[in-house]
């Protein structure tokens, strides 16, 4: 993925199989849209093969951090598009291996010599008008068939590498017709083929692509509820006059709602907006029979006859997001221009009146398009779910003692095993602010540090009554001679404000002892994000040392850590279970 | 003088003021009005004035005034878009 803050400068290598000269030009203004920067290098036409295989290129000159490559299917297999009947299907094969493999070795000569540019390829569109014509699919002559292999062959070239990604080209083409996507003036002209309008949408589909590389995308999506998830005022037409159900436009509501569900099994957070009685709508939720989205989708819920910007700033608050985080669909014109006003950093999708079209509406936003899946974006919907209901717990509590209490923790502290070093490392890389030290460790050094004697790796599984929260704590420990050093202490920012770290923090202390050491040293480093943990050592009764500014230590001998009482904690393997919550004083 | 809407459209292709423009410019008359600022132009116009030239029409339009012209012919300068020049014209 490109690490590039919001304003940083894209370094955009353009390079193709015609003349895309042009195509900078409708970039810029979607780029700016999206808060980015770029510099162009235009490789000249149907050059593309000299500029990634000479050394010192003028692409290897000019460094891209971003390859658009882009190779049109027309221009690949113009031999078999203009004489589709002298190629027989082993000659088409034949021409499809050919092109596969010189892909392959551009890829690679790419990811050799400019190894930090993302790769951006294209999967290709078989002309609708060709000579083949009817022959297509009832004879033995395709193209088809031809068109499908070498895209089936782009897939195993982006899946098997890092930083190659696929454009999906014919998707977009057919979505906007062939017809009106290719105009044949401009490549006779001057070898484009391209018509405006196509180099507009291209544009702006290269620059959605790069956002979702940059993982910048809109994390919540807001939705109001009449005359949006079903037809009709629930307030005024209770729950069996609402349009909701399997025919007509009813059918029309639910489908739009599966394509919300659908996107929140992809990480997308979600949350309602509605001017309701809370009963009244809650009873659609939770009983309609035909509602596909029901309140456990749902991290917030604002129904009731407040403002909607009010609501909106308190959704953003309780999931501790930007408002820019957030897109909002609302059937009311009324109600989005309000927001549009109130909030500009929130996106407004312009909701089609007919319900008809809503679904479509929605498969055609960017705002959430993902290159990459990861494990955490399809748990995202359960953890903000989870962490909603904390919220509600912590301000429903009379004290944090009850707050803690209500929570029943129950933490599990082991020593490293082979299944949670990535997970490990992927902490240390992340974790920003309860990180005592900031090391970034690879997979390859947390495995090291496992087999090593010098060091032990020790990580903490937290549950509680909302559900399982995951490998969230890791301590790594240096062993010296008389001290326990803290290589590492951090904490996801999940299950911060807890007390969870004076567990973790007792269990070493106690660990430490039982191995003989006279001191548990704890070392701050502080950068911008993790001041609030600045104090962590000294409020748990560490000293400063006095050789090292950074250094904080724990005499063992005289010092016992408390560990808090209201969590259960569970010690693993080759720790003696030694550990006492009890015994503390 | 040019058609208001027209130089609106150059003067956003070539990233220009209005006023940089006259009738007589032409390809090569700037440095941006290049083969490829002169397709970007054609592009806009057919978008702008919803029109579409004959790919030999398109190499010979190589001034505002003869693209302008061709509009004229084709009655893209609407009797609202000349009076808004009117209009313009009018003003200091």
């Amino acid at each position: 993925m490109i690490r590039l803050a919001k304003f940083d400068m894209l370094k955009i290598g353009l390079l193709s199989s015609r003349n895309l000269d042009l195509l900078p030009r409708y970039m810029e203004p979607v780029l700016s849209e999206y808060g980015l920067k770029a510099e162009f290098y235009v490789s000249p036409f149907a050059q593309y093969r000299q500029d990634i295989l000479h050394n010192s290129s003028p692409l290897k000159v000019f460094s891209p951090n971003c390859i658009l490559l882009f190779l049109d299917g027309a221009d690949l297999f113009g031999d078999l598009v203009r004489r589709p009947l002298d190629f027989d299907v082993d000659m088409r094969q034949k021409r499809v291996e050919e092109e596969l493999n010189e892909l392959r070795s551009l890829v690679e000569r790419i990811q050799d010599c400019m190894p930090a540019a993302d790769t951006f390829l294209n999967s290709i569109i078989v002309p609708p008008l060709n000579a083949a014509g009817m022959l297509e699919y009832n004879s033995p002559y395709s193209l088809r068939d031809a068109f499908s292999h070498y895209n089936e062959g782009l897939r195993g070239i982006a899946q098997s590498r890092r930083r190659c990604y696929i454009v999906d080209y014919e998707r977009l083409v057919s979505w906007h017709g062939y017809r009106e996507w290719y105009d044949d003036r401009t490549w006779y002209i001057g070898r484009m083929g391209l018509s405006r309008s196509a180099m507009q949408e291209l544009a702006r589909k290269y620059v959605v692509t790069f956002r979702a590389t940059l993982d910048a995308g809109k994390k919540c999506l807001v939705v109001d509820l009449d005359d949006t998830l079903w037809g009709g005022v629930v307030g005024s037409e209770g729950t069996g006059g609402i349009q909701l159900g399997t025919e007509s436009i009813g059918l029309a509501y639910r489908e739009f709602q599966e394509e919300i569900l659908n996107l929140h099994k992809q990480g997308v957070i979600l949350a309602i907006n509605s001017k309701n009685n809370w009963d009244d709508a809650v009873e659609v939720i939770d009983q309609h029979p035909s509602m596909v989205l029901r309140r456990e989708h749902f991290a917030v819920m604002k129904i009731n006859w407040n403002d909607k910007v009010t609501n909106m700033r308190e959704i953003a608050q309780e999931l501790n997001l930007g408002l820019d985080s957030l897109v909002f669909i609302d059937n009311s014109p009324f109600e989005r221009e309000w927001l549009k006003d109130q909030l500009p950093q929130v996106e407004v999708v312009a909701l089609p009146q007919d319900p008809a079209m809503f679904r479509r509406c929605l498969l055609n936003l960017d705002s959430f398009a993902k290159l990459v899946l990861t494990e955490e974006d399809r748990e995202r919907g359960q953890l903000y779910r989870q962490h909603a209901m904390v919220e509600n717990l912590r301000r429903a509590a009379s004290d944090l003692e009850s707050f803690y209490a209500g929570l029943q923790m129950k933490a599990a502290i082991s020593r490293t095993n082979p299944r949670t070093i990535t997970r490990i490392a992927q902490l240390t890389q992340k974790t920003n602010q309860f990180n005592l030290t900031t090391r970034r460790y690879t997979e390859g050094s947390i495995e090291k540090m496992v087999r090593s004697r010098a060091y032990r790796v020790y990580s903490l599984s937290l549950t509680d009554r909302f559900g399982d929260n995951g490998l969230v704590g890791v301590a790594i420990i240096a062993e010296e001679t008389e001290a326990w050093r803290i290589d590492t202490f951090l904490l996801s920012c999940r299950v911060m404000g807890r007390t969870v770290e004076t567990a973790f923090l007792a269990f070493l202390a106690s660990c430490a002892r039982e191995h003989g050491m006279r001191y548990l040293v704890g070392e701050y480093l502080p950068t911008k994000k993790n001041m609030p943990v600045s104090n962590f050592y000294p409020s748990h009764g560490f000293k400063r040392t006095d050789d090292r500014e950074s250094l904080w230590q724990l005499d063992l001998s005289h010092m016992e850590l408390h560990a808090p009482p209201y969590i259960e904690l569970f010690v693993n393997d080759q720790e003696k279970l030694s550990f006492d919550q009890s015994t503390i004083g | 003088m040019i058609n208001r809407q027209l130089a609106e459209v150059a003067a956003s292709v070539f990233k220009v003021l209005i006023t940089d423009l006259t009738p007589q410019t032409s390809v090569g008359s700037m440095e941006v009005w290049d083969s490829l600022g002169h397709l970007q132009l054609i592009l806009e116009i057919e978008t702008a004035f919803k029109v579409r030239f004959e790919t030999e029409q398109i190499p010979k339009l190589t001034s505002l005034e003869k693209i302008q012209l061709e509009l004229e012919k084709r009655g893209c300068l609407t009797v609202a878009s000349k009076a808004v020049d009117k209009q313009l014209n009018r003003l200091p």
